[in-house]
This record gives C-alpha cells, sequence and structure tokens, in this order.
C-alpha cells in the first residue's frame, strides 16, 4: 500500500500540468447550452460549501469570486448561463433552470453539506428570484401583476442555504428604468428627431457640466425621473400592443419582434459608462450614492465603522457621448425578451415602482427569502443606496450589510476615486475576507 | 518515463488527500481562460502515450466547449483545446475579421504544451471559413483578407498568425456570407421590419402555384429555380447597398449614430449561428444536384466501413416546415448590425449558386482554401446539403495534399440521420465512421 501511495506521489509530480483545481479548475457542461467551471481550493481541508456563481448573459466562468473564494476553502461552481453573451434572446423565467442544475450538482459532490449563492451585480436579482421561488414556488413568479410570468418548469427548485450579495442591482428591470434617457422624443430608430430640452440630462442649461459633478435642480430631478417612468411605461405599452396584435394575429411576425432602445445604455450586460442616470453625472444625489442611516464601512485597513456613509464614485460626465452610440448606448432586445427582463411599471425612477411588477427584481424578491443573506455594497460604484434598502426589505431573520470602502462594482479598487495613491488598496482583499467569515460563521 | 494513465493520477491525488476527484482530463476537461470572453476546455487522453497532435476546435459564435470532436479525438490520442470564441451566442458582436486573433490564442496555447509538435485545425460547420482564413492569413499575411474587392476588410493586427500543420475540415460550408445569401427569401419586397408588403407571388418559394410541397420534397421548374437564385443574389445585393450606404452616411457625419445601427433582414433565416429556417430551396427541394450531390465520382466512406468511389446523392431529407418557420420572428428573421453583416455575412454576387464572387468576403471558405498549402481534409456529412460545396472546396483547394470524404448517413452534426434511414440502423455507424477516418488520417501524416 505505501508503495503505491509513493508510487503515486510520484507520478502526481510528474503529471504535464498540476491537477489542482482552483489553480486549474474543471470543465463542466451541464444540459443546453449552460457551462461550468468547478474551482477547489488548492489546498487544506476538504469543502464543505459549494458556492454558484452565475449572471444573467455575462461570462463568470473566471469571476474573481472564483480563485478568491476557493482560495479560503470553499467549492465553486462558476457557470454561464443558456443565454451567455446575448441580452437580445434572454427569456428570463428559464434562468432559474440553469441555477437549479448547479445546485443539484453541487449536492452531488462529496462532502458538500451546504450551498450557497454568489449574486454579483445582474446576479443579484437571478440568485434572488431562484431562492424566492424555491422558497415559495411558481406562485411567486405568476400573477396578473406580472409583467411576464414564469411557467410551472420552475417547480420544485432545490433551496440553497444562504445568499452572498455583491453589489447586486435592484433588477435589470429598474437599471434600465433608470439608464433610459427620457429626452429621446419617440421610440424610432435611428432616432429621428431633436431631444427634448427640458429633460435633457447632457444640457448646461439643465445643470449638466461637462468637466465635472453637474448640479441638477430639484425640479429638473423630479421631472426626469418622472419622465424615465414615463418612458418606460410608453416601452411597455408598445412592447404589450404588439404581443396583443400578434395574439391576434394581426402582426407581420406570429412570434415577437425586435426591440431597440436607443439612448439608454449599452446592448451589453451592465451599464457601459453610457448610463443617462443623473447619479452618474450628479454623484451627491444621497438617494442612490449614500446611506440614510448609519451602517456598517469596511475600511481599507479592515475596521469596520458605523456611520452615514455616501459612495465615492466620481461624475463620468462622458457618459452622454458613449449614449449617443449605437454601440456603446442603444439597447437591443425582442419584445419578450424585454418584457421578461428590462421592463418594470413606475411612477418615477427614482421611488415609485412597483418592484413586484418584473420577476427581475432584487427588491421584490428578498422579501420572500427567509435563509441569511448578506448584503455587500462596493463603496466606489452607485448601488450603496438601494444596498441599504435591501436591509431593511429583506426578510430574512439573519442578514448583514456591508459596504466596501473605495470599491468598484467590479470590487477592485476605485484609483480614480483616491486622494492619496493606494487609498483603496485592498478592496479585494476585504470584500472576500469578510465573505469567507460571514460564512464560516454560519456554514 | 512511463505514461500515467488516469487511474494511476487518481490513486496519487487520493492518496494525498489533495482533491476528493481524480483528474481524468479526457472525463475531466479542464477550464481555460483566455484574454477577454475567450475560453476554452482543454481534454487529453484520459489513457495511452502523451499526445503529440494537438487539435483546435472553435466556432464563431457557437458553444463548442462540448463539441463531440472533443471527446472523440481525445479518446484516440490527440490533445484537443475546444474554445468558444469572443463573440460567443452573439451574431450582432461579430467582427469576423478579428476572429484569427481567438484561433492564435488557441494554436499558441497548444504549442506551449509540452510534447506538443503538431497542431492542427478541426472545422466544422462555420468553423470552415474561420478556420481556413486564419490559415489563409497564416500562411499569406494581412495581404490575404484586404483590398478593394473585400465586402470588409482585416487589420494589421492579424499579421504574423502562427500557422498551422493542417487543417481537417467536417462539413465545412462555403462561408457564412453564402450560407445567408442562399437562404434570403427573395420575395421580400422591401427591407421595412416587422415586414408590411406581401411576398412576390412568382418569386414565393412556400407556393404550391412554384412547386412548393407542405407535405413533401417539393419540385421547382429550373426556371423558377434560375429566377429564384438570380433574385436571392439581388436582395443580397440591395442589403449591401443599404448597410454601406448607411455607413458612407456616418463617415460625413450624416446619420443618427456616429457607428453602427442594427440591421434586421426578416424571411432571412434564424437569428443564431446555423441557418434555421432559412429559404433555401434545396432545404425544400433535396434533389437539386446543384447542391445536394457531387459532380464526379468521390469516395463515400459507408455505414459498414467500407469506402466506395461514385456520384454521391445526399440522402438528406425535406423539411416542408420552413414555410412556416421562415416567416417568424425567432426562427426566420436574421438579427445584425451594419458592420456584423458586412463583415460575416454579405458577398456579392449574381447568382447565389453558381455565380458568386467568392473573395468579396472574408468570410469565405472557397477563397481561402484556394491560399492554403497544408494538408486538408474535407469531410461532407452524407445527410446534409454541403456535399457539392465539399468537392468545390477539394477541387480549388491549393494544398497539394487533400482528401475528399463524404460520410454516408450522417447529418450536419454527424449522429445518424434516422429520418434519412430506409432501414432501422442504416445509419449507425457515422460519428465512429467519421472521427476513425479523421484520427487515421492526421496518424498518417503527422
Amino acid at each position: 500500500m505505501l508503495r503505491l501511495v509513493l508510487l503515486g506521489a510520484l507520478a502526481l509530480l510528474a503529471l504535464p500540468q498540476s491537477a489542482l483545481a482552483q489553480s486549474s479548475p474543471q470543465f463542466i457542461r451541464f444540459q443546453g447550452a449552460s457551462s461550468g467551471a468547478l474551482y477547489r481550493p488548492d489546498a487544506g481541508p476538504a469543502p464543505h460549501v459549494g458556492i454558484i456563481v452565475m449572471h444573467r448573459t455575462a461570462n463568470y466562468q473566471t469571476h474573481p469570486a472564483c480563485t478568491e473564494l476557493s482560495r479560503r476553502g470553499f467549492m465553486l461552481l462558476c457557470m454561464t448561463t443558456r443565454f451567455a453573451n446575448n441580452e437580445v434572446f434572454v427569456d428570463y423565467e428559464k434562468l432559474p433552470l440553469d441555477v437549479k442544475y448547479g445546485v443539484e450538482l453541487l449536492r452531488r459532490q462529496a462532502g458538500i453539506t451546504k450551498v450557497l449563492l454568489f449574486g454579483h451585480s445582474g446576479g443579484g436579482p437571478l440568485m434572488s428570484l431562484y431562492q424566492a421561488v424555491a422558497e415559495n414556488g411558481p406562485a411567486y413568479c405568476k400573477g396578473a401583476n406580472k409583467l411576464t410570468e414564469c411557467g410551472d418548469d420552475l417547480a420544485n427548485l432545490p433551496r440553497v442555504d444562504g445568499i452572498v450579495f455583491a453589489d447586486p442591482n435592484p433588477g435589470n428591470s429598474v437599471n434600465t428604468l433608470r439608464r433610459i434617457n427620457p429626452a429621446v422624443v419617440n421610440e424610432n430608430n435611428p432616432p429621428d428627431a431633436p431631444v427634448n430640452a427640458d429633460l435633457d440630462m447632457f444640457n448646461p442649461k439643465n445643470g449638466f457640466n461637462p468637466k465635472g459633478p453637474s448640479s441638477y435642480s430639484r425640479e429638473f430631478q423630479a421631472r426626469y425621473f418622472k419622465g424615465q417612468a414615463e418612458r418606460m411605461m410608453r416601452l411597455i405599452d408598445i412592447a404589450q400592443k404588439k404581443m396583443a396584435r400578434i395574439k391576434r394575429k394581426d402582426y407581420a411576425y406570429p412570434d415577437d419582434d425586435i426591440v431597440v432602445i436607443p439612448h439608454s445604455g449599452n446592448p451589453g450586460a451592465g451599464g457601459g459608462d453610457s448610463e443617462a442616470s443623473l447619479y452618474v453625472t450628479q454623484p451627491n444625489l444621497p438617494f442612490f450614492n449614500s446611506t440614510a442611516n448609519a451602517q456598517k464601512l469596511l475600511r481599507n485597513d479592515g475596521t469596520v465603522v458605523t456611520q452615514v456613509i455616501d459612495s465615492v464614485i466620481v461624475a463620468n460626465p462622458k457618459a452622454g457621448e458613449a449614449q449617443s452610440t449605437f454601440r456603446g448606448g442603444t439597447k437591443i432586445f425582442t419584445l419578450r425578451s424585454f418584457l421578461s427582463a428590462q421592463a418594470i411599471r413606475a411612477r418615477n425612477s427614482k421611488d415609485d415602482i412597483d418592484w413586484c411588477s418584473s420577476n427581475n427584481s432584487t427588491v421584490c424578491a428578498i422579501q420572500s427569502i427567509s435563509v441569511p443573506v448578506l448584503f455587500m455594497a462596493m463603496g466606489g460604484h452607485y448601488y450603496v443606496g438601494d444596498g441599504e434598502r435591501y436591509l431593511e426589505t429583506a426578510r430574512s431573520a439573519d442578514k448583514d450589510f456591508v459596504v466596501i470602502e473605495g470599491a468598484t462594482h467590479n470590487f477592485t479598487p476605485c484609483t480614480r476615486c483616491e486622494r492619496t495613491l493606494g487609498q483603496y488598496s485592498n478592496t479585494m482583499k476585504n470584500l472576500f475576507d469578510y465573505t469567507a467569515k460571514w460564512i464560516n460563521a454560519r456554514f | 518515463m512511463p505514461p500515467l494513465s488516469c487511474g494511476l493520477a487518481a490513486a496519487a491525488v487520493l492518496a494525498l488527500g489533495l482533491i476528493p476527484q481524480p483528474a481524468c482530463a479526457q472525463s475531466h476537461p479542464e477550464f481555460v481562460n483566455f484574454q477577454g470572453r475567450t475560453k476554452g476546455a482543454l481534454y487529453k487522453p484520459d489513457a495511452g502515450p502523451a499526445p503529440h497532435v494537438g487539435i483546435l476546435v472553435m466556432h464563431r459564435t457557437s458553444n463548442y466547449l462540448a463539441h463531440r470532436a472533443c471527446t472523440e479525438l481525445s479518446r484516440r490520442g490527440f490533445l484537443m483545446l475546444c474554445m468558444n470564441s469572443r463573440y460567443e451566442n452573439n451574431e450582432p458582436a461579430v467582427d469576423f475579421e478579428k476572429l484569427p486573433l481567438d484561433v492564435k490564442a488557441g494554436v499558441e496555447y497548444l504549442r506551449r504544451q509540452s510534447g506538443v509538435t503538431k497542431i492542427v485545425l478541426f472545422a466544422h460547420s462555420g468553423g470552415g471559413p474561420m478556420m481556413s482564413l486564419f490559415q489563409a492569413v497564416a500562411e499569406k499575411g494581412p495581404s490575404y483578407c484586404k483590398g478593394p474587392n473585400k465586402v470588409s476588410e482585416c487589420g494589421d493586427d492579424l499579421a504574423n498568425l502562427p500557422p498551422s500543420d493542417g487543417i481537417v475540415f467536417a462539413d465545412a460550408h462555403p462561408g457564412n456570407s453564402v450560407n445567408t445569401l442562399r437562404g434570403l427569401n427573395p420575395a421580400v419586397a422591401n427591407e421595412n421590419n416587422p415586414p408590411d408588403a406581401p411576398l412576390i407571388p412568382e418569386l414565393n418559394p412556400f407556393d404550391p402555384k412554384n412547386g412548393f410541397n407542405p407535405n413533401g420534397p417539393s419540385n421547382y421548374s429550373p426556371e423558377f429555380q434560375a429566377r429564384y437564385f438570380k433574385a436571392q443574389a439581388e436582395r443580397m445585393n440591395r442589403l449591401i447597398d443599404i448597410a454601406r450606404d448607411k455607413l458612407a452616411r456616418m463617415k460625413r457625419n450624416d446619420y443618427p449614430y456616429p457607428d453602427d445601427d442594427i440591421l434586421v433582414i426578416p424571411r432571412g433565416g434564424n437569428p443564431g449561428s446555423g441557418p434555421g429556417a432559412s429559404a433555401a430551396l434545396f432545404i425544400a427541394q433535396p434533389d437539386i444536384p446543384a447542391v445536394n450531390s457531387t459532380a464526379h465520382p468521390a469516395k463515400l466512406l459507408r455505414n459498414d466501413g467500407t469506402v466506395l468511389t461514385q456520384i454521391i446523392k445526399s440522402v438528406y431529407v425535406a423539411n416542408p416546415k420552413l414555410a412556416r418557420d421562415n416567416l417568424r420572428f425567432s426562427t426566420g428573421t436574421k438579427v445584425y448590425t451594419l458592420h456584423s453583416f458586412l463583415s460575416a455575412q454579405a458577398i456579392r454576387a449574381k447568382d447565389s449558386i453558381d455565380d458568386i464572387d467568392y473573395c468579396s468576403s472574408n468570410n469565405s471558405t472557397i477563397c481561402a482554401v484556394q491560399s492554403i498549402s497544408v494538408p486538408v481534409l474535407f469531410a461532407a456529412m452524407g445527410a446534409h446539403y454541403f456535399i457539392r460545396d465539399n468537392e468545390r472546396h477539394y477541387d480549388m483547394a491549393a494544398s497539394k495534399d487533400k482528401d475528399f470524404i463524404t460520410i454516408e448517413g450522417a447529418v450536419h452534426g454527424f449522429t445518424p440521420c434516422t429520418a434519412c434511414e430506409q432501414t432501422p440502423g442504416q445509419y449507425s455507424n457515422s460519428a465512429k465512421n467519421l472521427f476513425d477516418y479523421v484520427a487515421k488520417w492526421i496518424n498518417d501524416r503527422f
């Protein structure tokens, strides 16, 4: 036996490439087009906590959490969905099935007793929808108030044991609502009319500053937020009317059609630095970029202070330039993908949103989740206010909220926010240390 | 050092208590990250000698990380790198002339693997025009993909691509540009979306008056076919004109966007990577010999493993459902941008079957194989509609060492065409036959 072990050890040393899984993750094929990379710790005890990292369309197979958390002793399954790299054809209510494949795979791994979800950015609404349906059944994602409904194929999803939310957005639906430019006067493509000057956030007369932070009046802000909701409602109305015509066979296609939304953010996942969002050009809008109450701030030196927290995000006056391009500022969906993943009813884009009218809504889903949840907001981005509201809204008894000082949306140090070089150098380490500690304290 | 078996490695791993699962690479491929969105899965043989031939499998947009060749050929002793390009699952995003950079990343990765001395490209379907473009540019330099005759041109970032040692074409098509040309429904009266005019009756491929059969193979007259193929070319040229005109307006700042715009092609085939419900006549009428038969006797690899030389006809069966699906958005409508259309899907032609300006597009297998000198194997699937195209690739290829084989009864994805069978199991060995032939072809040369 000893000889076999020694022989085996020698043989291992002779492997052309190390079989260490954290450094050399294993490719996993799932049903359909979804796929994954399985990262195991290179060293240390066999993990008993498995974590899934996934996003609606972004490639999360090499997400920083995969290596950072496997290095900290967890088994990470980092996946791409059936809708990888393509917003156009997303059917949002199918995505929980891809999460399910991942949960089932992790549960089958020897030694794994707990499964968690890691919801970063658009992973937030996705993972929260999954768990809300797992806990409450498909009734959660059906109803007359929903713009689109799920099917019974979402019955019997296996529940997970907890969710780590890392700078989750409140819903892609909410992001789209808050990023569309309400100064667009009609929905023709390419745009064929000048913008409405009263609603033009890139007009200095309205408070825009092309060289630094803008300063919009309260009246303009209120008008703008209302205008965004009105444009969203107009887009919903157009899409629903076309769907109704399709249903009564009064449309050129029997199934779907393209939806092009000019001046509204990039066609891929994420904001693309082309958001028509006032809080991007004017960071000092506390509803979005600050907490209302004292909350935990994880500072760069690793200490935690409790205080009212302002994001250190710096203004991006160039958002308007990117937004006027096709590749940088135009959303491309179909009627179905728009209604399913990007639409939400609202009267204003700031604080009068019908949160549960979309299944792509973190804010709605966390009210139907009971497992432990950790909300982390990145302190150099624009979800700090949303993060605090998740904490207040979440139904879970075990919930936590922390802001990572100086981190960008992708967890790296916001160097352009720094006043001194290296001021936010530890963002990544701080975030994952905190996450690992939170997990280990519970599971 | 003796070759390492998967079982032994597993024993070592378990004995050291490092990892709970063995690392058998053919069965448990390694995930490989490349720059940007490009990614791969590396499949090593579970057993046998260490491979000296590395094979790269990739497609413009399809997910090839778990392509059948990955396991079939690693099982036969080769090191397989199966990749997804930066444009995975996204046709509107494609800039075709950037894709050789992803192939380059794969070739360089394989060359770095210890023991690998030869690199072969495996080009299935749309992998054909992409891999052949890579090799043509690697052998001739970026001048290959530039020039006033090109609908779009490459940049100098394609200089110094490392050439591969050979290419296996598995049911490669002549180019996505050619596929799009042949899939356009020319009865569309204008390019508005959604369509706002009825189909032109004398060009409607789904009208029984023109020979369409909704319940089986259609029978279009030679006159209709000629009219149709010519009109397809005219629609393609019209689309090219529209796209180029908009780009010209952008150049002189006379367009609402400065960079690009959507291009929706109703009744043009599906929005994904394959043709979907295109309006190609030879799908409704398989016995169009200019597409579905060889012109001359050629090698047919029969289901029992023997090879016959004869005129080969595809056993493809008609798909009359096209009539319905071509009129849908989700299956019959192409969604591109001006740039992705011109780069990957447009080609100049006077007729969609035999008067095509093959080198007007860089997405053109037929153009590229004329500038490639390494050994090439063309394997056509005997139950699909690229048989004549592959014969043409073979005839046109500049390589001295070239081979052409048709796999009897195989569908485009290599599996048996059960719908084509006259007796059950008639084509049961199609995938095995293909990969055995490919393995032998590689082993004989490298």
